[in-house]
């Protein structure tokens, strides 16, 4: 057995190493794979680097323009300060800023309680606050502390979060489904596919005319109502993504099998009364992994579609998670004010999804057959 | 001919019943019912209204009570939208979705079809290159992101357009929602075009054209004839899809369509309205699979004989 399964291998390889070959002197195509890499690199280890957690919530940078300036602006500083003073009712005198440090003097009707700088740290421009010296029984009293500088790079959203650390924690969603849910359009898809085409016969009718039927089926609308039925669980969201778009797989890997069925490999192994499900796993599946890959390669972007069009239509992923869908829909939705909340999810996603057909398309060309 | 028509809308049968069935299993157990409001009705009002609406019976008596109620035509009352049967909301917001899905169909046929004509016939100049590319872009890239970028250009940024709304049916309203529908298309139909044009021209029968010293206008009629086929098999779904409005597009820019009451209608469990958008759906896509087969038959005579 373990003969007839390395006859088949030495094909497969060079079919696949032929391709890459291929794929490698192709400068478009290593382009596209590079901006995927990188968008994902990007994605996932980003988070870890930024300041800002996507779900931080800064009360006082409500859309905020994008820019490289670091907030807060000296001349928001006073009024900051006063209103988080007011709250313990301590009242501003003066307030100097020198490099990253403040000092300012407050009095206060009543001796001030410490505790008023509670009020001053949970604002977001000053940290560390504490009382330096008190005169006055206690009623006029010097702070000091540091004022907190952050930046905002592609600017914050309604909520005043971070855009780009939703962006990126938005992308690690949107990939995730690309990866899982193309895995189960594979996986039901070549079972499915390579099961009708092998047996053949009534089996086969049966299932590809289930595939028809399917076909017709308005499938927008099944997966609205598999989300809704399934309620709001991500790891159920990407499954019922994958198992809308395996109809193609699953017609696809059953023309590959027919024609690789008839093949003299396949009869070779037959000769050798090898078992027929061990021919199917060893001998016609592994030859059409290029087909595979490539199809798997152009379902991405259309899973990624789809999870990204259940989210514009608030059916997907829940806050304060997000994904590039649902950071679209919120951009859509103020577009007067905040054109940044639009315009920089939507450049990843299209740069995301032009990438990955791109690359599709480039891993078909290299494993065409009639172009070698 | 007439055979074939009568195949293909028996085929039509078990499709649309299949249709009918999933989804009305699927929205029997989703969680949730139709009378689940904000505020909870006390139990004997809850009782009234499921009695009201036969939803006191067992699930199988509903679904032959929905079959019949169907095949008289009947797509019963919405439970959300009380006092309007599914019927009238469709006849009140189909035209509207009519309206701007019937011009983002033809503007795509004409100019995708152009387009992609046009690149195949100068394969390899800088006009295919264009071409080839936006329409590449152009499939990438999905209405609910065009949408509001066109929204965002034409009416905050330069003004032109108005941003939302239906406007008494004046044509500056309608512009951006068409546009935003057919650029998606144009795309589509430009590829497809430029392949099976491309694929037409290499095809013996133009040879022959071209050997007679035919005029260069009618060889390339003969070949986009020919390459019809392709194109017309992707425009039964893609217009059957424009047609019944797009919940992204109207969405964005406010047009009160039917593209809207699926979600909502799911959103809301009004059993009703989802499978009354269900049918109408399911109606659409099957009325243009069989137009496409007829139009089929009549660019390509040698199907007519199967």
């Amino acid at each position: 057995m373990t003969d007839a399964a390395l006859t088949a291998s030495p094909l497969r390889g060079g079919l696949g190493r032929r391709a890459l070959e291929r794929l490698r002197r192709d400068p478009v195509g290593l382009a596209a794979l590079g901006l995927l890499l990188a968008i994902a690199a990007v994605c996932f280890v980003g988070p870890w680097l930024s300041p800002h957690p996507h779900d931080r919530v800064y009360r006082s940078y409500v859309l905020v323009p994008p820019s490289l300036q670091p907030y807060p602006q000296e001349e928001t500083l006073e009024a900051a300060l006063r209103s988080a003073l007011a709250r313990g009712r301590v009242e501003l005198k003066s307030l100097s800023v020198e490099g990253g440090r403040f000092r300012a003097v407050a009095t206060s009707e009543q001796p001030i309680d410490p505790r008023v700088l509670r009020y001053v740290d949970r604002a977001d421009e000053f940290r560390n606050a504490r009382l330096a010296e008190t005169r006055d029984g206690g009623r006029t009293a010097t702070l000091d502390g540091e004022v907190s500088r952050v930046r905002f790079l592609m600017g914050t959203d309604a909520n005043g979060r971070d855009l780009l650390a939703r962006i990126l924690v938005g992308g690690q969603v949107s990939l995730a489904v690309g990866v899982l849910a193309t895995l189960t359009s594979l996986v039901i898809g070549v079972a499915w596919g390579a099961i009708a085409g092998f047996i053949g016969g009534r089996t086969d009718d049966l299932m590809m005319r289930t595939v028809d039927v399917l076909y017709a089926l308005p499938f927008v609308f099944l997966v609205i109502l598999l989300v809704v039925a399934f309620g709001r669980n991500v790891a159920l969201l990407f499954l019922a993504i994958g198992a809308i778009e395996w109809l193609d797989m699953a017609r696809i890997v059953r023309g590959e099998t027919l024609r690789l069925k008839s093949r003299e490999f396949v009869q070779a192994a037959r000769a050798l009364s090898v078992a027929e499900g061990r021919i199917l796993t060893r001998h016609i599946l592994p030859n059409m992994i290029g087909t595979v890959v490539v199809f798997a390669t152009l379902t991405a972007p259309k899973v990624i579609l789809l999870e990204s069009f259940l989210s514009f239509l608030g059916l997907g992923v829940q806050a304060p998670l997000t994904s590039w869908g649902a950071l679209i829909a919120q951009g859509a939705g103020s577009l007067q004010g905040a054109p940044h909340l639009l315009l920089f999810p939507a450049a990843f996603f299209i740069a995301t999804l032009a990438a990955l057909n791109v690359l599709g398309d480039r891993l078909r060309d290299a494993f065409d057959p009639k172009e070698r | 001919m007439t055979a074939f028509l009568v195949r293909r809308l028996l085929w039509a049968i078990p499709t649309l019943f299949a249709v009918v069935t999933l989804s009305f299993v699927l929205m029997r157990f989703t969680p949730g019912g139709p009378f689940n409001a904000d505020q909870a009705l006390a139990p004997a009002v809850l009782e009234n209204l499921k009695r009201a609406y036969r939803l006191d019976q067992p699930l199988i008596v509903q679904y032959r009570d929905y079959l019949a109620q169907l095949l008289r035509g009947d797509l019963g009352p919405s439970y959300s939208y009380r006092d309007f049967t599914v019927t009238e909301l469709f006849a009140r917001a189909l035209p509207y979705s009519l309206q701007i899905g019937g011009a983002a169909l033809l503007l795509s046929l004409a100019v995708g079809v152009s387009l992609g004509a046009l690149a195949a016939k100068r394969r390899g100049s800088a006009l295919d290159a264009v071409v080839t590319t936006l329409a590449g872009l152009g499939v990438t890239v999905p209405s609910f992101v065009i949408a509001p970028l066109l929204s965002l250009v034409f009416a905050v940024w330069l003004g032109w357009l108005p941003a939302a709304g239906w406007g008494e049916g004046a044509l500056a309203y309608k512009i951006l929602p068409v546009v935003a529908l057919a650029l998606p298309q144009i795309a589509a139909f430009a590829r497809l075009t430029r392949a099976a044009t491309i694929e037409a021209l290499k095809a013996d029968h133009i040879r022959t054209a071209r050997a007679y010293g035919l005029p260069e206008w009618r060889v390339t009629a003969q070949a986009l004839r020919a390459a019809g086929g392709p194109v017309v098999s992707y425009l039964g779904p893609a217009a059957a899809g424009l047609l019944t409005g797009s919940v992204v597009v109207e969405t964005i820019f406010g047009i009160p369509g039917v593209g809207r009451y699926f979600v909502l209608g799911a959103l809301n469990r009004d059993y009703a309205l989802v499978m009354g958008t269900v049918v109408l759906v399911a109606v659409f896509i099957v009325a243009f699979n069989v137009l496409v087969d007829l139009a089929y038959a009549a660019l390509d005579p040698r199907i007519r004989h199967d």
